[in-house]
């Protein structure tokens, strides 16, 4: 039993914290929010020159042949840095997803080597997976495809510009997605585990959200004086900064630990353990941003902060590829259904 | 990573789960003390027959020399198997193990770990609770003796113990942790009073203890003179840790009895009882990869810090969510009191207290972890 990250994904994570340093934050988060992609769009480039985008691509195909967990660590960094790419979408779901699909996946992930990128089709909702023609392009940019996975069909197509709540991570109204049919129950393997993997890189994103929001909170109060001292010497405040703690690290376990799985373990765990890490995550990164905001003050609500693009990204994801409450009924259910009639507890 | 067992611990767990199918004992656990209390010390002396106890101690001391990874499969197989849980209180143990003189660890070990003496925790007093650094009990020298004075509160199992192991004060009233020292005090000390006290759901959890010029030699000190902080330090850490996974095999068991329950009443369809399971498994899941993370962490060498107070917290959370939810699924027969469930739901409101309360974990989170100035 070792829960530890390897010296590479050590590393994978240090160095993805520090070219997210240079190449994202703050500044071009807000230039994004002004209209002006062309910092973000770099950085982008950046990545995957770096191999990032590619990461989970497997090596014959030109990719990195990274395992989920690799993803999910440089996932937490980018968008605790605030990065506004495609990387969730691109470089995570549309990789697993067409590899997932089996030989017709092939050009996607060629093309992903090559320095595709693409935006993912969801259900109108943000649930998965993308039913009908009123599915929703996540990470849309003009000109950009987005890519509609089913069980046997892999389709690419167009978005115009949609509503969205987050700017850093716009969506897209697509109508590509028409063609494409999920079975209620009985899914294949493969795409029953890609979408696992979605999810628990979902939680992965939601984590870096977190700890992102938490830091500035944590910053903060360490400096802003009232009543003559530092907010953090006040224990209601200390309590509020303790809380942030408790659910980053927790979600940092899940997290971590869901994507090993996902990758190792029987379908049935695989399935369970996203959606509880996804579920979990999404909850317990809202609560942190709002509590992050809270302890920000008055400054906390403004434009101005940072605080809300993390809130803005942490409840899209929240909304995507199930939502918390849906996903606590499933596993709920299988529960209920598997365990329910053993009431001594075997299994 | 690779959350897997190794072929050796796998092989650990196959033989112990051969084991527990042949001794975990077929007649149910008491629900009401003492007659729990001596249904439990009865398994812990057939666990250690068997060469289950004290798995990842030093042999020389009575342990098996192995690692924390398989005391954690043993909490995993004792849950799964439905066994009462080993003693939750080695970590008083864990105090000999780093700060006994070697007389002491040959003369207190054996018996703790046979379960043949019993231990009980002499710290809480009635006037320093969170604030323990205040405790008022003092220990005075008198030759080659020590003479104890006070009293001590909330001591779990204090009306069945032998031994006691007592903090008291050696230095000045103003000293705080800096003039505590641990004494190992035998329960039929003369001068020394047992008073049981009744947990609100009427167990006998509990005992209020009192020192009248109770005379222990000095040889009786644990650690050095004034240094008792530090061995309070060490238990309270082992105490708060969520290293231990045995909790979540018997949560889960009490999760599947509530689904069934739901079930037999035709309630188990209940779009919000299916999500209140959902998220109590939701918490399971998360505390088992939580605690799988620790227990990475504490096989690699990691000391055992302040960061359990996250992992208290997290199970204090857990804990206190299903008996919620069991509660709530149960609906008004709950208050009726069927089975024991009410009973179990008044014992989670303990959970937020003993071993240092949610409110003084935050405060270790946000001092010794986050590093914010008071
Ligand atoms: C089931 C059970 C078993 C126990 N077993 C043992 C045992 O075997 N041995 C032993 O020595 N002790 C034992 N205890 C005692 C336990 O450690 C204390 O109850 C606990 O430390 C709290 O102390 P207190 O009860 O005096 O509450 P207090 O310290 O008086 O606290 C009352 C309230 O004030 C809050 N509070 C106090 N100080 C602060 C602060 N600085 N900041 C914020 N809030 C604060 C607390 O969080 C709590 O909400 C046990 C307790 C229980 C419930």
């Amino acid at each position: 039993m070792d829960f530890s990250l390897s010296e590479e994904q050590e590393l994978l994570a240090a160095s993805t914290r520090s070219l997210a340093a240079d190449l994202f934050g703050e500044s071009v988060a807000r230039q994004v929010l002004d209209g002006d992609r062309a910092r973000a769009d770099k950085g982008w480039s950046n990545l995957q020159e770096a191999g990032l985008a590619s990461l989970l691509v497997a090596e014959e195909h030109g990719g990195g042949g990274g395992s989920l967990l690799d993803a999910c660590v440089v996932t937490t960094e980018l968008y605790s840095a605030l990065a506004p790419v495609p990387y969730l979408t691109s470089a995570v779901a549309v990789p697993l997803l067409a590899a997932g699909s089996g030989e017709q996946g092939t050009p996607v992930l060629t093309a992903l080597a090559e320095g595709a990128t693409y935006g993912l089709f969801v259900g109108a909702d943000l649930s998965w997976p993308a039913t009908g023609p009123d599915a929703v392009c996540l990470d849309w940019a003009p000109g950009r495809d987005g890519l509609a996975v089913g069980p046997d069909t892999l389709e690419l197509g167009p978005a115009e510009a949609g509503p969205g709540v987050d700017p850093l991570h716009p969506l897209g109204r697509g109508t590509g997605a028409g063609s494409v049919s999920w079975p209620a129950a009985g899914l294949p393997e493969a795409s029953s585990r890609a979408l696992a993997g979605v999810r628990v890189a979902a939680a992965a994103a939601l984590t870096g959200c977190l700890a992102g929001a938490a830091q500035l909170a944590w910053d903060y109060i360490a400096t802003r004086e009232q009543y003559g001292k530092p907010i953090a010497a006040f224990q209601a405040v200390r309590h509020l900064a303790a809380d942030l703690l408790v659910d980053l690290e927790t979600c940092r376990s899940v997290s971590l630990g869901a994507a090993w799985q996902v990758e190792n373990e029987p379908i049935e765990d695989a399935a369970r353990v996203a959606a509880v890490a996804k579920s979990w995550c999404g909850e317990a990164a809202v609560r942190s941003i709002e509590t992050s905001i809270q302890l920000l003050g008055g400054i906390g609500v403004t434009w101005e902060s940072t605080a809300h693009l993390y809130l803005r990204t942490a409840h899209q994801l929240a909304a995507s590829f199930g939502d918390t409450r849906s996903l606590l009924r499933r596993v709920g259910a299988d529960f209920i259904s598997a365990r329910g009639g053993h009431s001594d507890g075997s299994s | 990573m690779d959350l897997r067992d190794t072929p050796e611990q796998a092989e650990f767990r196959a033989q112990l789960r051969a084991w527990l199918a042949d001794n975990v004992p077929t007649e149910p656990e008491p629900q009401t003390m003492p007659a729990r209390f001596h249904y439990v010390v009865a398994w812990q002396k057939r666990l250690y027959s068997g060469g289950w106890v004290a798995l990842s101690w030093p042999k020389e001391y009575g342990g098996q020399g192995l690692g924390p990874v398989e005391e954690s499969i043993l909490n995993q197989e004792l849950g799964r198997a439905g066994a009462p849980a080993a003693a939750s209180f080695t970590f008083l143990g864990r105090a000999f193990l780093t700060f006994g003189t070697e007389e002491q660890k040959a003369r207190y070990l054996p018996g703790f770990l046979s379960a043949e003496e019993i231990w009980c925790q002499g710290f809480s007093e009635p006037e320093a609770g969170s604030d323990l650094a205040s405790l008022r009990t003092t220990a005075t020298r008198d030759g080659e003796d020590f003479v104890i004075n006070g009293q001590k509160l909330w001591t779990s199992r204090g009306s069945f113990a032998q031994f006691c192991l007592v903090l008291a004060r050696t230095g000045t009233r103003e000293s705080r942790h800096r003039g505590i020292t641990a004494f190992v005090v035998p329960t039929d000390t003369p001068g020394m009073t047992r008073k049981p006290l009744i947990m609100a759901n009427g167990d006998e959890e509990f005992a209020e203890v009192y020192f009248d010029d109770v005379r222990v030699p000095a040889s009786n000190m644990l650690g050095e003179l004034d240094q008792g902080w530090k061995v309070t330090q060490a238990t309270l850490a082992y105490e708060r840790g969520a290293a231990d996974l045995g909790y979540l095999a018997k949560y889960e068991r009490m999760l599947a009895q509530l689904a069934g329950i739901a079930q037999e009443r035709g309630v188990s369809d209940d779009v919000s009882n299916v999500e209140a399971v959902g998220r109590v498994l939701g918490h399971l899941e998360v505390l088992r990869l939580h605690s799988m993370r620790r227990l990475s962490d504490r096989a690699q060498g990691k000391a055992v810090g302040a960061e359990t107070s996250i992992d208290k917290v997290m199970m204090t959370q857990t804990e206190q969510l299903l008996l919620h939810t069991a509660l709530d699924i149960l609906g008004p027969e709950a208050v009726q009191g069927r089975g024991d469930w009410f009973k179990k739901y008044l014992y989670s409101r303990a959970a937020s207290i003993y071993g240092g309360t949610a409110q003084v974990q935050r405060n270790i989170i946000s001092g010794r972890l986050l590093g914010l100035k008071e």
